[in-house]
């Protein structure tokens, strides 16, 4: 049997699964789709590769972070041998956690007054 | 027409490579990644032309030869676990049962001081090597539960479980000194700690079994197989420092102990039999 997976076991995500669950957050998408998306929220800081994003794909489906689904957008603009992957109910917890994290680490190094400038005594 | 011959060339291209990833992963994404790299390919052809097709090539390569790697280096270590943990499994029932074993065969041993046989008989055939092989059985079983459970159940059951397996290493060394005679009391107190904290871990790790409820049914079975005797030392012990004394529990006490011990285990063992082992969920 499987144990009930906590968002916070999951956590820290690496930046390619944080960025896949943004993704998703407001829409269904294939993995080109996935790859375009990620590439526009990071204004191209980061180019998802076919590996890497299948990898981080199969991984969070094997945790339950996102699923596939057959529904299509528009079925009659869309090949069907597409695959479509949607966030799941414990994937958008885990982004809501990570989220939570990095807000924590951000007000600790705002408290050691360390900013995107540098450190300032 | 000549860009479109170029998308497809390096969609095949890319296809045939995929071959360096394991059989069923490239079952699964093959199609995906082939499609996928088809349209980054289509994407830079129409921006970029040759250059940017060179360029997709360039920066695709490493990041599929770093995944195919780590893919079949997961692949490998996942089946290696595997059999480990059923290895494991079916070690701690084996461990369990030489226990019941030599329990049984040493209540059937008879004496004039120990008429019902008992914990006197059961020392015998531990010289005689039952003990040592249980022990390093349960040491394989152990280190498998740890490897298998030791996530879900939980950080300190997962160093109990540490613990425990260190405890089955030393109270087969000791049983080992114990059966060859070597030195006497000082291996057998080597087993007897060794035994007393392999329990204790199990039993700790039985506890966090039932408050996570790791395994489907039965948690309690690891707790009280691993708690049973470690109890009873520490109220023999208690008792002994408040009356400052050296009575022994009773016999009967003590095979009973022994026999809840040793069935509670071997039910534990044979529940895992079947069980599928759940493991650390860690995103990294």
């Amino acid at each position: 049997m499987k144990a009930t997976t906590a968002p916070h076991d999951l956590l820290p995500l690496t930046p390619a699964v944080f960025h896949i669950l943004l993704a998703l957050m407001d829409q269904e998408r294939h993995g080109y789709g996935i790859m375009k998306e990620v590439e526009q929220q990071t204004e191209g800081e980061m180019v998802l590769r076919p590996g890497t994003l299948y990898q981080a794909i199969k991984r969070m489906i094997e945790l339950g972070m996102i699923e596939e689904t057959d529904d299509r957008p528009d079925p009659a603009l869309d090949d069907e041998r597409r695959r479509y992957y949607r966030v799941t109910g414990l994937g958008r917890k885990v982004a809501s956690a990570e989220v939570d994290r990095l807000r924590k680490l951000l007000a600790l190094a705002r408290n050691k007054q360390v900013t995107a400038f540098g450190i300032y005594p | 027409m000549k860009s479109f011959a170029s998308v497809n060339l390096s969609q095949k291209v890319f296809s045939r490579l995929l071959v360096l990833y394991p059989r069923g992963y490239r079952e699964e994404f093959g199609p995906h990644m082939s499609q996928l790299f088809k349209d980054c390919s289509r994407e830079a052809l129409a921006l970029r032309g040759t250059t940017g097709l060179i360029t997709l090539w360039l920066a695709t390569l490493p990041d599929l030869f770093k995944t195919a790697f780590e893919e079949n280096f997961k692949e490998i270590t996942h089946m290696s676990k595997e059999k480990f943990h059923r290895l494991g499994k079916w070690a701690f029932v084996l461990g369990a049962a030489l226990f019941l074993l030599a329990f049984m065969i040493g209540s059937m041993e008879t004496s004039t001081e120990d008429p019902f046989g008992g914990p006197d008989a059961l020392i015998e055939y531990f010289k005689l090597g039952i003990g040592p092989l249980a022990m390093l059985l349960f040491f394989v079983g152990i280190a498998s539960l740890r490897s298998a459970y030791g996530d879900a159940a939980g950080s300190i059951a997962k160093t109990m479980l540490s613990i425990s397996a260190i405890g089955s290493l030393a109270g087969g060394i000791g049983a080992i000194g114990t059966g060859l005679m070597l030195s006497g009391e000082p291996w057998w107190h080597l087993f007897i700690g060794g035994a007393m904290f392999m329990l204790l871990g199990i039993g700790v790790f039985g506890i966090y079994c039932m408050q996570r409820k790791v395994l489907p049914g039965l948690n309690w079975l690891f707790a009280l197989g691993g708690l049973t005797l470690p109890l009873l030392s520490l109220a023999q012990i208690v008792f002994q420092l408040a009356t400052d004394s050296q009575v022994n529990p009773a016999v009967w006490l003590s095979q009973l102990a022994l026999g809840v011990t040793t069935l509670a285990l071997l039910a534990a063992g044979l529940q895992l039999q079947g069980e599928k082992a759940t493991t650390s969920k860690a995103t990294r």
